[in-house]
């Protein structure tokens, strides 16, 4: 079973997130923050994705990309942004980061089941 | 293409306008009138206020949303037909933080920048916001069988502030928009 780290400041959007994914047979971790996701990750070796908002306290999801994928052992890890942002500059500082896709919230489930699907294919 | 008013306030106001009706209507809401709405708050209904500020240069922005709690627990995305204070409490922020995510990215593709706080909540009966005198203010009502939502925007815009079209401006991605970085295809949206 693929383990998926959902990282949100707000509890609904994790239990929107967990609900979607855990239907189609993904196990969930959860994280209110970068830093809490960001010692999930280095705690935890059976992540096989994560599922990060932008806009968080403590670290934020960028600062939190920028963090994990320093660490060469997470280079294959699928980082893929859920937020509410659209805003250009930001997306490509994602994508520089290592970030492998961004979602403007709202999601679609079955369209981040799809992709969840194929980004722990492998 | 959405017209554009002469005057940057009316614009704001517009997209405030537009924001509230893309997220507040598919949740199966209806809008009211500019006042108040023919279904007044149950008494001693208890009342959420989340409040959330946004600013950016020449732009201050304070979007607060008063919701009774029997409408808010009817639209939380689990569908639950029991949730936690915790639960209730956390929507109601989350609803004024996609509310102003999609305000902010609706003046960036006019070419304003907007950055917002972290909001935060009241609760209580028998409790409103009260709008500064000073600032310029909006205030829209949307209802369902469960009760009412205020949305409230103030406003502070310098004189001088400039909100335009920009044909060369990179796009904003738009809400429910999904891109995969890579060189292969995403894969295809599932059918409806």
């Amino acid at each position: 079973m693929k383990t998926i780290l959902v990282v949100d400041d707000s509890g609904t959007v994790r239990q929107q997130v967990s609900i979607a994914l855990k239907q189609a047979g993904f196990a969930i971790l959860e994280a209110a923050d970068g830093a809490q996701g960001l010692a999930a990750i280095e705690s935890n070796r059976s992540i096989d994705m994560v599922v990060c908002d932008v806009n968080m306290p403590v670290l934020n999801g960028l600062e939190m990309v920028e963090q994990v994928k320093r660490n060469p052992e997470h280079k294959l890890l699928p980082i893929l942004m859920l937020t509410t942002e659209g805003q250009p500059s930001l997306i490509k500082r994602a994508k520089a980061a290592g970030a492998v896709g961004w979602i403007v919230k709202p999601f679609d489930a079955k369209q981040l089941v799809q992709t969840a699907k194929h980004l722990t294919k492998s | 293409m959405i017209s554009r008013p002469a005057a940057p306030i009316a614009l704001v106001i517009e997209l405030y306008v537009q924001a509230s009706n893309e997220l507040f209507l598919a949740y199966g809401l209806t809008s009211g009138a500019g006042g108040r709405n023919a279904e007044a708050s149950r008494a001693n209904e208890k009342r959420y206020i989340s409040i959330l500020s946004a600013t950016g240069d020449k732009i201050r922005l304070l979007s607060t949303l008063k919701v009774d709690e029997s409408l808010l627990a009817s639209i939380h995305p689990s569908g639950a037909s029991e949730l936690s204070q915790r639960q209730l409490e956390d929507w109601s922020r989350e609803l004024n933080n996609q509310l102003m995510g999609r305000v902010k990215n609706k003046l960036l593709r006019v070419g304003c920048e907007i950055v917002t706080g972290l909001p935060s909540l009241i609760m209580g009966t028998d409790i409103s916001a009260v709008s500064a005198p000073e600032l310029d203010f909006r205030e829209y009502f949307f209802a369902s069988a469960e009760g009412r939502l205020g949305s409230t925007l103030e406003m502070k815009l310098a004189p001088d502030l400039e909100l335009t079209d920009d044909p060369g401006r990179e796009q904003v991605m738009h809400e429910g928009a999904h891109s995969l970085f890579d060189s292969e295809p995403a894969p295809p949206e599932p059918a409806r």
